[in-house]
Order: structure tokens, then C-alpha cells, then sequence
């Protein structure tokens, strides 16, 4: 049997609050500049909570045309290409794949028809609505690019899933480029659903703060271009880092609630370091799902420091989404892309908003300013709604 | 030849998540809070696991895993919660539903119910969505991540109705002893996409490329007419799928049959099965 052959990121786009671009997200990132805010784009009136990580976006992308959701993942999936070179190379386009995660792909633009027409907007309805699958397919078609193509939505862990679909593909020389990544956009049915549910916070995403009150939602999108690393050398590509393993794991525990302990994480992180033929003394850093609620970041602690054991001392922890918001489906797909910055840079971008750990999340949050580290190895968690659990392992070029 | 092992299915023609075939399945299942998709899903589920002989405890349910295609699931109670939420006069939608709305939610309840800790993942891609949770499945087994997949998928009938259809199989790396005898082996499975070219030949290649996989010359094979959708319905494939196995397993067949799903979209894809001769062959 031949080795699985290592897997590699040529090339990365973002698109998230404050930032159109790679290097001024990282930029935000670092000085831990807060995005979220009051949204603008929907009524909130009556509601507990009402602010997010909005994207400026012109009244003709707020899906009139396309659905935002379908421009961002082409405007990303396009950076990332250009980013890895591939229209420069000879890679055969028909070998080229796309795979994009997310939550609720297509519908937040059918949201105006629905409130004008009610149900009736559904009737018959076979435009963006319907067609999830056309987040992946239009950057395909955009970028001619003719290899695998789906769409994965595995709840807020989708931009890890599609990042373990596209290595699984390359590995099993399905493909011999995939770009893959996360998008959502910000959904009136999304914000009111998780006001409902009282899971909204009042003002700012606080992870492993002892004062956290929830999540607030934000949008974006991150693609990432995977080669394996032979052919990626071959061809003198720049390396931004290596997909070293993942680890997808059905939590099977409840619809909403993670499980108090962390059962699920504790598994996924442990298959995707099995994955990765790593220990987990090899952890450098963990990019939590970090998303402010209560009962969430209590049992990501708990997984980090039963997987991590006494290693979690030392192992800086960050959180993105306190200063980006929640982008569902987008969130560890952009969050990968920061592992990979913090690899390269040798900094960990500070958990905003945060001022006293809560006893209960006994890990290394790194907090106030970023902080400088040596990252070989960096832990991705992505947790979802359903119980979807991936974890994704990536490490230095 | 060798691959994994089709050793339960289950198909659920258009029906109401209510009609009495269904709860007959779902007995014993709270069910206020799952909606339509859901629920035809997991009675599918069951349907197949108990065709495959998968009672309690046959499988360890860490080494059980769902792949699940649809397109559709969820979107009429996305807009039932957002038209809830802008009008008062509305009942509002109970937060437990709240979940639902989500495209993972018919295969994430599914893990959930059956106490399933292996993977879970909800693929969208049109017609060929189902041939998709076929390869995820298959990738899962050959790595080792799970003992066995469920593969399924479902759609609403019609985005207004109260209907649906679900499909589902049982996918094993190795049949268990004393358990189903394979129906069939899956031997290939490969998908593409029409990116500045005609479906007819995105089809063309990713026959091929499964053929390729199996390792089967193109003059061995029957074909079976391809599962072609208006690019919503990601349960024909599937429903293809049992179909090629069940003929297979009656002898209906000799094989290899290819099973292929395109859609109007730019979507293709095809699956190769093969006759299973002894129930060891799926560990050869």
C-alpha cells in the first residue's frame, strides 16, 4: 500500500467584516478589531439582541442578482486561485474540484420574496431557493474548473467538512486541485431562530469569559486551494501549510446542546490528531469554535484539556469569532486560513472582549494582545447544530 | 474485485411524514419536533438498517456513520419560522423546531436517534447529491473512520406539499458475521461537473472515471438510464442505487451495472456495482 500522500494549501481568499482582503483580515485580526455591530440590513425591532458581523455589501450584491452567499464563495474561490496560481500552471481544469460548506447556502436570498408573497414564494420555486448546490457550482463554472463539485453542510462545522472532503478527494486522486471553504450570509430566519432560543448576545461575543452571554451571528466567506504536496512542489508552488488530518464526528448527543463534557469534541480531536499520526504534546495552538455561549466554550474547555492534558497550560487558545462574529458555516473555513497566518507569522490573534477567564474554561486564552508563538501544529475546532462535529489539524509548509 | 458491501435497503415512494407506514417505522421516536424531511429520512433509515439485520448492538454505534443528499430539507420550516417571526398574528414557531430549518438537520437527527458517533455529513449537489453520500460513505469505510455507513437522501416532493420521498442503504467495509448477505458491491464511484463544456460529456467522464475505479471495461457493463433531475431531487440516485443492488442480488442481473445521475445544472456523476459472490469478497 502506498503512503497517503500529504496534502497542501497553495492558495487562500477571505472575505469577512472590515476586511476584502487576506492580509487586512489578518491585520484586524491581530490588533483584535472588533466587526460586529448594529445590523442594518434587517428589522430587529423587538428583538433581545441586534447586532452581528455584517458585511458591507452595495444593495445590488444583497441578492437581487446572484445570492450573496454564491458571490462570496466566487469572489473567494477566485482569490484562492489566483492566490495558488492555477490558471498559470499546468493543471488540467477537468481535475479541478470545488467543495463549499454551509449552513443555509441559498435561502437568505429568497428572504424578501417570502415576506411579500408568504409560503407562496415556495411554490413552484426553482431559482437560488432551491439550488443550495449552486454555492460550489457557480465558482466551478466561473473558473472553469470541471473536477468533484458539492456542497457539504454539516451545520456551523461545514467549512471543516468541506476541507476534509477536498484531502479525501486529492488523496484518493479524485481530483488534483480542490478549492474549498466555507460562506453564509447573514439570514433574517437565522437571527430571529437563535433570538428565540435566547442564545443572542446583548453586545459582544465574550469566548471563555466568565461574564459571556452568547453568540452574536456575522457573514463572510475563506477558500482554500488544496494540492497534494508532490505535485504542489512539482510545480514550485508557494506552501502555505499542510491539512496534516481531520476528524469528523456525529456528537449523537442532542439537536442543540453540546455534550457538558465535551464527549464529541474530545472524540474529534483525538481521531483528527490519529489522523495526523501526531500526539497531542504536538499541539502548538487551538483555534477554539469559541462562540460565546455559555455551553459551548465550558465544554470545548473541558475537550481541550482532556485531549491536551498538562500541554493545555501552554497551548494558546484564540477565538475569531469575538471579533467576526458567528459566520456559520464560513466560520472554520476563515479560522483555517488564521491558523495558517499564525504559522506563518508566529502570532496568535487575541480573543476580543475578554477580561476574566471563567474558572470552568481552564485553558490558555489569549487575551488583551497577540501573542507570539512558534506554531508547527495548530488544532481547528469546528462544532455545529445536529451534533456535527469536524476537527481539521494543520501544520507548517 | 472487492469494494464495500450493500447489505440493507430502503425506499419510501411519496407519502406524508404522518401516513401509517411511517409511524409504523418511527414507532417509539419523539416526534413533535422533526418535520417532514426528518422524519421520511430516518424511517428509511430504519427500514434499511433492519433490511441489513443491524439490531442493537451489531454494530459499535462509534463505528457507525450517516451520509445524507437533499436539497431541500428544511426550507419550508425556514420560511414558517421567518413569516412566524414578521407576523404577530402568526403562531410562533417553537424554538425545538428552530433546528430544523437546517439543510444537516434529517441526517443529524438520524445520528442522534440511533446513537450514530461515526461521521455525519449532509451533501447538496443536485441530482447527483446521492452519488456524493455514496462516495463520502466509501472514502469513510476505506479509511477506517466507520464500520458502516448509512447513505440516504430526501427531498420534499414539492417546496409547498406536505409530502417527500427517502431513500436509504446500508454501506458495510466488511459484512458481518451472521448478518445480511450483501446485495451487491460497490466497485466505483466518481462525480463531475460541466464547467464550460456539455452535460452529455461531463456524463461521459465520470462514467469513465468510475469504470476506471472498478476497474471494468466499458463493453462489460449494462448501464441502467441515468437518474436525470431538474436539479433538486437528490433521491432518484439513490433509489437507482437499491434498485441495481436488488437486481443484482435476485440475479436480475449479472453486472457490473452503472448506475449514473446528471442533472440539468451541470452536475454528473456515476456509480459502478458488482454481483457480490460470496459475502467475504467485500474483504478480500
Amino acid at each position: 500500500m502506498t503512503a497517503t500522500p500529504a496534502i497542501v494549501v497553495t492558495g487562500i481568499g477571505v472575505r469577512v467584516p472590515l476586511a476584502d482582503d487576506v492580509e487586512t483580515f489578518w491585520r484586524n485580526a491581530l490588533a483584535g478589531a472588533v466587526a460586529t455591530r448594529e445590523l442594518t440590513r434587517f428589522d430587529t425591532t423587538g428583538m433581545s439582541a441586534t447586532r452581528g458581523g455584517e458585511l458591507d455589501v452595495a444593495a445590488a450584491d444583497a441578492g437581487e442578482t446572484e445570492p450573496l452567499a454564491v458571490e462570496l464563495a466566487v469572489e473567494v474561490a477566485a482569490t484562492a486561485a489566483r492566490d495558488a496560481g492555477l490558471a498559470h500552471v499546468a493543471v488540467d481544469p477537468r481535475r479541478v474540484g470545488v467543495c463549499f460548506g454551509s449552513v443555509m447556502a441559498t435561502r437568505p436570498s429568497v428572504e424578501p420574496r417570502l415576506a411579500g408573497r408568504g409560503r407562496r414564494a415556495l411554490a413552484g420555486s426553482d431559482g437560488a431557493w432551491a439550488h443550495p448546490s449552486r454555492i460550489s457550482r457557480a465558482p466551478a463554472r466561473r473558473l472553469g474548473f470541471g473536477g468533484p463539485n458539492c456542497l457539504v453542510a454539516t451545520g456551523c462545522a461545514a467549512g471543516n467538512s468541506a476541507i476534509a472532503i477536498g484531502a479525501d478527494l486529492l488523496r484518493g486522486d479524485r481530483a488534483d486541485a480542490m478549492v474549498v471553504g466555507g460562506v453564509d450570509e447573514l439570514s433574517h430566519a437565522m437571527l430571529r431562530m437563535f433570538d428565540g432560543m435566547r442564545l443572542l448576545a446583548p453586545d459582544a461575543v465574550r469566548p471563555f469569559d466568565r461574564a459571556r452571554q452568547g453568540l452574536l451571528l456575522g457573514e463572510g466567506a475563506a477558500a482554500l486551494v488544496l494540492e497534494r504536496e508532490a505535485d504542489a512542489r512539482a510545480r514550485g508552488a508557494r506552501i502555505h501549510g499542510r491539512v496534516l488530518g481531520c476528524a469528523n464526528v456525529a456528537e449523537a448527543h442532542h439537536v442543540t446542546a453540546p455534550h457538558p463534557d465535551g464527549r464529541g469534541a474530545i472524540e474529534a480531536i483525538e481521531r483528527a490528531l490519529a489522523d495526523a499520526e501526531l500526539e497531542a504534546s504536538a499541539v502548538d495552538h487551538v483555534s477554539a469554535h469559541g462562540t460565546g455561549t455559555p455551553a459551548n466554550d465550558a465544554a470545548e474547555a473541558r475537550a481541550i484539556r482532556a485531549t491536551l492534558g498538562s500541554c493545555a497550560d501552554a497551548v494558546p487558545v484564540t477565538a475569531l469569532k469575538s471579533m467576526l462574529g458567528h459566520s456559520q458555516g464560513a466560520a472554520s473555513a476563515i479560522e483555517a486560513v488564521g491558523c495558517l497566518l499564525t504559522i506563518r507569522d508566529g502570532l496568535v490573534p487575541p480573543v476580543a472582549n475578554h477580561d476574566v477567564r471563567d474558572p470552568a474554561c481552564d485553558v490558555d486564552v489569549v487575551a488583551g494582545s497577540a501573542r507570539a508563538a512558534s506554531v508547527a501544529v495548530a488544532l481547528s475546532n469546528a462544532f455545529g447544530f445536529g451534533g456535527n462535529i469536524e476537527c481539521v489539524v494543520l501544520g507548517a509548509p | 474485485m472487492s469494494g464495500p458491501a450493500i447489505t440493507g435497503t430502503g425506499c419510501l415512494p411519496a407519502t406524508s411524514g404522518d401516513a401509517p407506514a411511517v409511524l409504523e417505522l418511527l414507532r417509539g421516536e419523539r416526534l413533535r419536533a422533526l418535520n417532514l424531511e426528518t422524519r421520511l429520512l430516518l424511517a428509511a433509515a430504519r427500514l434499511a438498517l433492519r433490511d441489513a439485520a443491524v439490531g442493537d448492538g451489531a454494530i459499535a454505534r462509534e463505528r457507525l456513520g450517516v451520509a445524507v443528499a437533499t436539497c431541500r430539507a428544511g426550507e419550508a420550516d425556514y420560511a414558517d419560522l421567518l413569516l412566524a417571526a414578521l407576523d404577530p398574528d402568526r403562531p410562533p414557531v417553537s424554538p425545538a423546531r428552530g433546528p430544523q430549518t437546517g439543510i444537516n438537520a434529517p441526517a443529524a437527527v438520524v445520528s442522534i436517534r440511533l446513537g450514530a458517533r461515526g461521521p455525519n455529513a449532509t451533501l447538496s449537489n443536485g441530482a447527483v447529491g446521492g452519488l456524493d453520500a455514496l462516495r463520502y460513505a466509501a472514502d469513510a469505510l476505506a479509511a477506517g473512520r466507520a464500520a458502516a455507513m448509512v447513505v440516504g437522501a430526501v427531498e420534499r416532493v414539492q417546496a409547498d406539499e406536505p409530502a417527500g420521498t427517502a431513500a436509504a442503504l446500508v454501506l458495510e467495509a466488511c459484512p458481518r458475521t451472521g448478518g445480511a448477505r450483501a446485495r451487491a458491491l460497490l466497485a466505483g464511484v466518481a462525480t463531475a461537473f460541466a464547467a464550460g463544456e456539455r452535460v452529455a460529456r461531463t456524463r461521459e467522464r465520470a462514467r469513465r472515471s468510475a469504470l476506471a475505479r472498478a476497474a471494468v471495461e466499458d463493453g462489460d457493463v449494462e448501464t441502467l438510464e441515468d437518474a436525470v433531475g431538474a436539479g433538486v431531487d437528490s433521491v432518484a440516485a439513490v433509489v437507482r442505487l437499491v434498485e441495481a443492488a436488488e437486481r443484482l442480488h435476485r440475479g436480475a442481473a449479472r453486472g457490473p451495472l452503472v448506475v449514473g445521475a446528471a442533472d440539468a445544472g451541470g452536475g454528473a456523476g456515476a456509480a459502478v456495482l458488482v454481483k457480490a459472490r460470496r459475502e467475504a469478497d467485500a474483504c478480500a
